[in-house]
């Protein structure tokens, strides 16, 4: 029986092979310096080779059907050889924001692809686990059409009303407050950072209008605060959602012109450097 | 999304199942009754036209975005392609202002092929050349060194441009040998030999596109020790330390500083001399904080010394000297005076050997005579009197080949004794043949009459220009004619009876002697002369500067060391006095004069007194330049007498070591810097490095 490896080993271990590769590549270029070699080309070189290596793991997603692994081990790689690609980087640029306009380009996008793989790093680990605890996971093109249910069930439940003072003290505040919530999207705001504010006030409303409701105007109460929990639920998972592919689109992009930018830039050294 | 779990959650609808992850459109009625099972196709087309119109799912969102991203960079760069010129666009970074300001004026296509060989063609020629090897027609072996050469022309020459120090390999073996001989060889185990010394280009140290600010000639320590194995971490810590720097550089002038310190100027001044021994006094502060070397003479030296320095200069130098012959021997030597009859006595003059050495006969009796003097001879040796009249006879010969022919004569016996033409120039300008010949007139009566009829013969008669026929019509009638003209400027009247009767002396050889020449008193600018008390021609000097005294030396300097003739007129008083205080003036190439050291390219290190100066605890120069104790004069040390603080390398000096624990003090990483470049220089040139 093959003895599982742990995840704080495998971590481990893939940081030391990573900084093991840093440092040989640092040697290397140490050692072309102390020769009068050009360690700029060797640098260069593994970087670009690092660069396209990153790039695969785009290409092994749209090809899941060849059997090249599974996406977390390319994940993985993928993480760690960006890791190794900054640190060839710090080896390769002579400075970290370079100085002409092709080369202070490259630089700024490096630093933003990096930054921003960073970022998904962090993205992907907590991201997953908030998404998880908070409700039933929704697709994310499916949004708009449960958004669409939970309106038009909020609006059945105010059309079913019998009592007399329930019908005027919801209608009036499903009119002012509910339907604004239920039948618009999220605000930017929230998309950026959602909080539970909105949830909370609009629940704190709910609740203080059981004085003025009779038994049926509270159940109708409760089942509209039911509405916007899921509600609140439901936009919290498209902010979540919607920061992860947004933040995946971004990478991508700044990755391709990344990929661009640095053949041009391969291509300006050789011609240039003698 | 289900209602399970919370009280008085309402029910809501499930999901529809018509949804289809991963494609790009989704059906506008997703969920409701009416909709469509397939959805959209690929294209976004419903099936059912007009009923519905299909929705981007996320994925269908992200193609355009990235399409839409692409094109807004393509636009971009071709923006900035057309706005900017295209080598502001690719240029990694400023140039430094002094080269920017070069290229300021350069067309676009040519300013990158400036300095960058492979941007002069065409791209497509480009990527054909570098995957072919062919370089450019025209453009083969040119290399970014050559470029920068085209401009800085003057720090190397192209064939040691690329060697490491702009030094030849030999120069770097010999450098290489004398510093293991000098150093601790453990820590200096030589340059590394895993790097083509002879290959070095300009850009391995000196990295452009670095800003305008950039400083060029900012050279980090590790390049220097991708050669130089022995690694130093600090300057104050594991440099090794120096015993000979910087007095083990020598000097063009010789001044013992510690004697002067101690014994001259102290005299100096109980003589009422107004003197104090300052350093400033002779080492001037220059306008760039630089300190000179020397003083001139007549302003630091002359009070003290020029007294001294005239007397010695006086007793000159002597071009030729008849030795006195016995009464037997005189007698067979035709016309010898008979002033130089009696004992065998007198000695070979120096410049006589010098300018006998073409005459083979002469040259070996010279080199039989011990000490060059003839008292040590033997008369009753046949093979001594042989050489003592070849001696006579071969200055003798020598007066009337000089009287015959003037400053050819001299020019070519000196140079058949291995003197450079283009050290005579200045002796001979203060030499007239005519004292030669004067002197000659007066010594050798009838050797006279042989000159003059050897000049008679020599002017063409009007008979043997006919003689000569159509030769001499063949030739250039002009210059037949000046050739007769110089040969007639020559008195004719030399040849008759009469003028040799003029010429004869009247008085007797006693009364000559009475009248001797009195250089001191006729020659008090110095010049030569003859002197009929010791039968000999001699040059009177005067004081500093003299132009023969000068002129000779480096006539000698062109003499081998041992070369006795060298030998004995080093010795000369005259001579002497001026090799005493210019110790370099008989090197192979004369140096008269301190040179500055600011500036020199011929040393691996390099000082500017100029930012220590303006330090106040270094404006005192004893700070760093201790002048030895006159206790402490050695006896070996050569010529001049120092004050002896010996090197390990056997450099004398007058001053106590310069340690390095003088400069560790504000040479460190955070104060005045230690790097190697602080005071060591890359780019050398050494003279004997230069080619003709």
């Amino acid at each position: 029986m093959r003895a599982r490896i742990t995840f704080r080993n495998r971590r481990r271990i893939a940081i030391m092979i990573t900084a093991v590769a840093i440092a040989a590549v640092w040697s290397t270029a140490s050692y072309l310096d102390a020769r009068l070699a050009r360690p700029e080309i060797f640098t260069g070189a593994s970087l670009l080779g690092t660069l396209m290596l990153l790039m695969l793991i785009g290409v092994r997603r749209r090809i899941p059907f060849v059997p090249l692994g599974n996406v977390s081990t390319w994940t993985q790689i993928h993480i760690y050889s960006g890791i190794f690609a900054g640190g060839v980087y710090v080896i390769h640029a002579p400075a970290m924001i370079a100085g002409g306009p092709l080369e202070f380009t490259l630089s700024l996008l490096f630093i933003s692809v990096t930054l921003s793989g960073l970022y998904g790093v962090f993205a992907s680990r907590m991201l997953p686990r908030r998404l998880t605890v908070s409700g039933e996971q929704t697709r994310f093109d499916l949004v708009d059409w449960h958004r669409q249910q939970l309106a038009g069930t909020a609006r059945n439940l105010l059309e079913n009303l019998h009592e007399q003072s329930a019908i005027r003290v919801l209608g009036r505040f499903y009119s002012v407050y509910l339907n604004p919530f239920f039948s618009a999207g999220p605000s930017l705001a929230f998309v950026v950072a959602p909080t539970s504010i909105r949830r909370r006030r609009l629940l704190s409303g709910l609740q203080q209008l059981d004085r003025y409701l009779e038994t049926e105007g509270r159940e109708t109460a409760g089942a509209l605060a039911a509405l916007v929990r899921r509600r609140d639920e439901l936009d919290y998972q498209y902010a979540l959602q919607l920061r992860l592919r947004t933040w995946v689109v971004v990478h991508a992009v700044l990755s391709l012109l990344l990929l661009g930018l640095s053949i041009a830039h391969a291509g300006f050294a050789l011609r240039y450097m003698s | 999304m289900s209602a399970a779990g919370r009280r008085s959650d309402p029910m809501l609808p499930q999901p529809p199942a018509t949804d289809r992850p991963n494609r790009s459109w989704m059906c506008g009625k997703l969920g409701a009754s009416h909709s469509c099972y397939s959805g959209p196709n690929a294209a976004g087309r419903c099936p059912l036209r007009d009923v519905c119109r299909p929705q981007r799912t996320w994925q269908g969102k992200r193609r355009p975005f990235l399409v839409l991203a692409t094109l807004l960079a393509i636009v971009t760069i071709s923006i900035a392609s057309f706005t900017t010129t295209g080598y502001s666009l690719i240029k990694p970074g400023e140039l430094t202002t002094s080269h920017a300001q070069i290229l300021a004026g350069s067309l676009d296509s040519e300013r990158c092929a400036t300095c960058h060989p492979s941007a002069s063609g065409s791209l497509v020629n480009w990527f054909l050349t570098a995957s072919t090897g062919v370089a450019e027609q025209g453009h083969a072996n040119v290399d970014q060194t050559d470029r920068c050469l085209n401009c800085h022309h003057s720090l190397a020459k192209p064939d040691v441009a690329r060697s490491a120090h702009n030094v030849t390999g030999q120069s770097r073996d010999l450098i290489r040998l004398a510093s293991t001989s000098l150093r601790d060889p453990s820590k200096h185990s030589g340059p590394r030999t895993s790097i083509n010394q002879d290959d070095i280009a300009c850009g391995v140290c000196h990295q452009e596109h670095h800003g305008a600010g950039a400083n060029l000639m900012l050279v980090s320590d590790a390049k220097c020790q991708s050669c130089h194995a022995a690694s130093f971490n600090q300057f104050s810590i594991d440099h090794p330390d120096w015993a000979e720097w910087p007095y083990g550089n020598g000097g063009e002038i010789a001044f013992n500083h510690a004697t002067h310190a101690s014994k001259h100027f102290p005299a100096s001044a109980s003589r009422s001399i107004e003197a104090s021994f300052r350093c400033n006094l002779c080492h001037e502060q220059t306008a760039n904080n630089e300190i000179t070397r020397t003083r001139s003479y007549e302003r630091a030296c002359a009070t003290c010394h020029d007294e001294a320095l005239k007397i010695s200069s006086a007793e000159g130098i002597e071009l030729v000297s008849l030795p006195m012959l016995p009464q037997n021997l005189a007698a067979s030597q035709k016309d010898w005076p008979i002033r130089a009859t009696g004992l065998i006595d007198g000695s070979v003059a120096p410049l006589t050997e010098l300018l006998s050495r073409g005459d083979a006969v002469v040259s070996r009796a010279i080199g039989e005579l011990p000490s060059r003097e003839f008292a040590q001879l033997d008369v009753n040796n046949a093979k001594h009197r042989a050489a003592a009249l070849a001696i006579a006879s071969g200055s003798q010969s020598m007066l009337a080949d000089i009287a015959g022919r003037g400053h050819e004569a001299i020019r070519q016996r000196a140079i058949d004794a291995g003197v450079h033409p283009d050290t005579l120039n200045e002796f001979l300008r203060s030499l007239p043949p005519q004292l030669i010949a004067d002197t000659l007139a007066d010594w050798f009566r009838a050797s006279v009459n042989t000159v003059h009829e050897e000049i008679a013969e020599s002017i063409p008669s009007p008979s043997d220009q006919v003689l000569a026929g159509d030769d001499l019509l063949a030739a250039d009638a002009s210059t037949d004619l000046l050739e007769v003209n110089d040969l007639l400027t020559i008195d004719p009247l030399l040849t008759e009876p009469l003028s040799l009767e003029a010429m004869a002396p009247t008085t007797s050889d006693d009364e000559n002697h009475s009248k001797r020449f009195d250089a001191a008193k006729m020659l008090t600018s110095g010049g030569w002369y003859r002197d009929d008390l010791w039968l000999s021609i001699r040059y009177r000097g005067v004081s500093h500067s003299d132009a023969t005294l000068r002129a000779t030396i480096e006539m000698l300097a062109c003499l081998s060391p041992e070369d006795p003739v060298r030998v004995r007129m080093l010795a000369a008083v005259a001579i002497q006095s001026c090799i005493q205080c210019h110790p370099t003036a008989v090197d192979a190439k004369p140096q008269w004069t301190a040179t500055a050291l600011v500036g020199r390219r011929d040393s691996f290190t390099r000082f500017s007194h100029g930012p220590h100066v303006n330090i106040a605890s270094l404006a005192d120069c004893t700070q760093c330049h201790r002048v030895g104790s006159p206790q402490a004069t050695r006896s070996d040390t050569p010529q001049v007498n120092l004050a002896g603080f010996k090197s390990d390398s056997g450099i004398v000096s007058d001053f106590e070591p310069l340690n390095r624990s003088l400069c560790v003090g504000c040479h460190t990483t955070q104060a005045a810097g230690d790097a190697c470049t602080t005071c060591h220089r890359y780019h050398v040139q050494f003279s004997h490095d230069e080619k003709p």
